[in-house]
Order: structure tokens, then sequence, then C-alpha cells
């Protein structure tokens, strides 16, 4: 079983044993990790969109849908880069928070699994009530970062704060998608 | 560990790699039926930036595997995606792309194809309807289910160019009678008005799987918006019924033309995203 997996399911330990293991970053290691998450994104977004799958296919999906990646990286900034009692550097703090893709990776894998094992595709219902776990799992997996590689006092607060970031700025890309927010804002009655 | 790692690198390159090497079917040629080309089209589809998965460029090759002649990229409220893939695909080979918009409200939306600059939604159907036809565009009534029926007064439906009498979401049960009620309504405002058949792709289903066969003169833009605004066009479903009036539905119906193809769920497409899929599975657990 892969560290990242450890991670996900027990993200205390793991954080505090990777942290103390090595407290530098690794470069390498960080691309790898980003890597991964964008062919896990690619492959997954190509097999729903498409039903196949091709090196050209999955690396401009990948490209496009890149910019979720760079929402995670701003989220984990807010809360990485004021951190002054982290016991790690910068760079392997991002190197760890990346580590904790597995909820997300696993999501991503499920709709592909799903069409190879029955040959047809997930139903976006059954996918976005399925995202819930991913999002409730990676504010767990963040508390634990907090508290054990950051290793700050105020362990809600970072969590907060890392959540209001991600889903606030993620919340303004669905709202351009769909129409604008003052489409949003005529749908809720306002 | 490293040795397993390598294997699952391995596996998504080999995925890849074979996935790779299938090619996509030829380009669709239209057929002609009288002075008219019968060109296969989807009215509605989504592209990203926006809330469709695919690019532009993607997205046509989508549109070509499907056995599109024409497609109009409907972003919400949004029609810059689209003038930028015409501009990008002008002069080559393959579907025409027209920049359009889905002119989304609370109650109702309009596929709106042929369009230069963005149409303001807020100030109801009819005034939206007026938009487009002030730009030389044509205005469908976008998946008109009950749920969007509020903002259908019957000045706005006699303006309609077209109607959705075709889409993915007839499938829903409680939804096909509410095609077949505003169906009905459309034609006694309107009669004649032009049938559509639209996919409304975003991610998953696949481009043209409800599509438009529209009778044009030759294969360009212009007069694929012509033969909607003249109501040339013929709407087929997912399980190739067709939808129209007249000469249009008789021509079509006389051309025998395949109902549209399901995605390509095939061993052969399913072999490499097993590879792929396991091989980024491995990667991630081990």
């Amino acid at each position: 079983m892969s560290a990242d997996v450890e991670l996900a399911f027990a993200p205390a330990d793991t954080f505090d044993r990777l942290a103390r293991t090595r407290a530098t970053g690794s470069v390498i290691g960080l691309a790898g990790r980003v890597l991964l998450a964008l062919a896990v994104m690619g492959t997954s977004v190509a097999v729903a969109a498409t039903g196949r799958v091709s090196a050209g296919l999955v690396a401009i999906i990948a490209a496009s849908w890149s910019f979720a990646l760079l929402v995670q990286t701003i989220a984990a900034a807010v809360v990485i880069l004021p951190a002054r009692t982290s016991v790690v550097t910068r760079l392997r703090a991002f190197e760890l928070w990346f580590q904790a893709h597995v909820p997300w990776s696993l999501w991503f894998l499920l709709p592909p699994l799903y069409f190879v094992v029955a040959g047809r595709r997930i139903t976006d219902g059954v996918l976005m009530g399925a995202a819930l776990v991913p999002m409730a799992w990676t504010a767990v997996l963040m508390r634990a970062f907090a508290r054990n590689v950051l290793r700050s006092r105020h362990v809600h607060a970072v969590t907060l704060v890392h959540q209001t970031v991600l889903w606030g700025l993620t919340l303004c890309y669905i709202a351009f998608a769909i129409g604008g927010w003052d489409r949003v804002l005529d749908e809720v009655g306002l | 560990m490293t040795r397993l790692r390598s294997a699952a690198v391995g596996l998504v390159v080999a995925g890849l790699a074979a996935g790779s090497l299938s090619t996509g079917p030829p380009l669709h040629e239209p057929v002609r039926a009288g002075d008219y080309w019968i060109l296969a089209a989807d009215f509605h589809v989504h592209g990203f930036l926006g809330d469709g998965a695919l690019a532009p460029w993607l997205l046509r090759d989508e549109a070509a595997r499907a056995g599109l002649d024409v497609f109009v990229l409907t972003n919400h409220n949004r029609v810059s995606t689209g003038k930028f893939a015409r501009r990008r695909f002008a002069g080559t080979a393959g579907p025409i792309v027209i920049p359009g918009q889905e002119i989304t409200a609370r109650g109702f939306h309009i596929a709106a194809a042929g369009l230069e600059e963005r149409v303001d939604w807020t100030h109801g159907a009819a005034a939206a309807i007026r938009a487009v036809h002030a730009e030389g565009g044509v205005a469908i009534a976008a998946h008109p289910e009950r749920s969007y029926w509020q903002g259908w007064d019957d000045e706005s439906v006699r303006l309609l160019d077209g109607y959705e009498r075709a889409h993915p979401s007839m499938k829903k049960p409680e939804a096909g009678a509410d095609f077949v009620t505003f169906a009905a309504r459309a034609e006694a405002l309107h009669p004649g008005m032009a049938t559509i058949g639209s996919s409304d792709y975003h991610t998953t289903q696949s481009p043209g799987i409800c599509r438009t066969l529209v009778l044009a003169r030759d294969r360009t833009a212009e007069s694929v918006i012509a033969a909607v605004r003249d109501g040339r066009t013929v709407a087929m479903d997912m399980d190739g019924r067709l939808y129209g009036h007249g000469d249009a539905l008789r021509l079509v119906q006389e051309a025998h033309l395949p109902p549209p193809a399901r995605p390509p769920f095939t061993a052969g497409s399913r072999a490499p995203i097993a590879a792929a899929v396991g091989g980024l599975l491995l990667l991630v657990l081990l």
C-alpha cells in the first residue's frame, strides 16, 4: 500500500511520520504527484466525454482542466505560506498536501472503472452524490495536515480558510460556466 | 514496489498508445435530396470554457466522429467560445462551427444560433428573440419541459424560429409528454416552425445523439440558418424517429438515413481504457 493510501486512512499518524522522515521538499516528488493528478483527471474526463482514451485526448483535456489543480494550489498556498510553526519547508508542505490526493483520485477513477466493468457510463446524479465523500474526506485530511505538518494551534480556522478559498474559487468557476453570477442570483430569486 | 510502479506506468502508456492507434471514421459526406443538401446538425452543444468538458478543437473531432456536418456552440449566456472556434476552424475540412448562446434565464432557455454578440437574457424571452433576430440569428426553444415553461407567453412562442422536438431529456418518463404538449402549442401559434433535434451535450452522452436534419441550399452556416428560419428541418431522436412536416419530412424519410450512432462502447475502445485506468489505479494505490 502506498504512503498516499496510508495517509488517506490514517492521516494524523502518517502526516506526522512523513514530516519527521524528511523536512525538505523535492521538486521531482511534487511534479510526480501533480502529473499523476493530471493524468487521472484527463483520463476520467476523456472516458466520460468521448468513451475512449488516447495520448492526445488525455493531454489536451488535462491541460484544459489543469486550472482545477491551480485552484487546489492557491487554496493550499493560502494556509501553507503564512504558516510560521511548520516542521517542514514550504516545498515539502506542498508535496505532502498533494500526497492527500487519494479521495479525489478514486472519485475521478470511479466512472471509467464503472465503464470498464459495466460497459456504460455512470449517471451524473450518482457521480455528483459520490463527490460528497471526497469533499468531506479532504476536509478531514486538511485538519490533520494543519495539526501535524503546519503544527497550527488554530486547526479549525486553518481548515475553514482552506475550504472557503477552495470552494469559493470553485463556485466562481461554476457561476461563470452556467451563465454568470447574475443568473445564479436570478435563479435563487435575488 | 518500484517494479510494480514501473509496470503500472507501462500499463498507462500502453493503454494511451493503443487508444491513439485507432483512427476516427472518415468525414461524413451529406446526401443530396432534390435541390438541397441534407446536413446533420446539432444546434445545442456546450464546450470548455463553460460547463462542457471538451475544448472546441476536441468538440469538433467528436462532432465529426458522430457524423455531424454542423454544430452550434451554445455556452450559457456567452458567445465567445463559439466565435473563437469559428475563427480557429475557418477554411478547414470538418463540421461547420456556428457561434451561438444558450440564453439562460429562470423561466426559459433559448438555443440561439448565428450570433456575433452576447444576447441579454434579463428582459424576457420575446426581447431576447428579437435581439437574436436583430443579429441575423435564429432562436430555438431549448428542452421545453414543464420546468422551463414559465417564461413562454404566446407572443414569445410566435416569435420563435424553432423548438427542440428531440432531446435526450425526452427519455425521462415525466418529460416526454411535456415535449409533445409544447410542440402542439408551438404548431398552433406558429405553424411550420422548425423542428429541432439537439444533444445538449455537456460531458456525457455524445454530440448529435439527437440531431437535426437540415435541408440547406449549400454547405454554409448562412444556408443552415436560412433553412431553420424557413422551417426546412426534421428532428431525429436517439432511436432514429423523425419529427417534422411537409416536404422536408418527406425528403428526409426518402433518404433513409441511419439513426444517430451511439458512442463507440466496443471491446476495441474498452481495452485501452481498462489498461490506462488499471495502471492509474495501481499508481494511486501502490
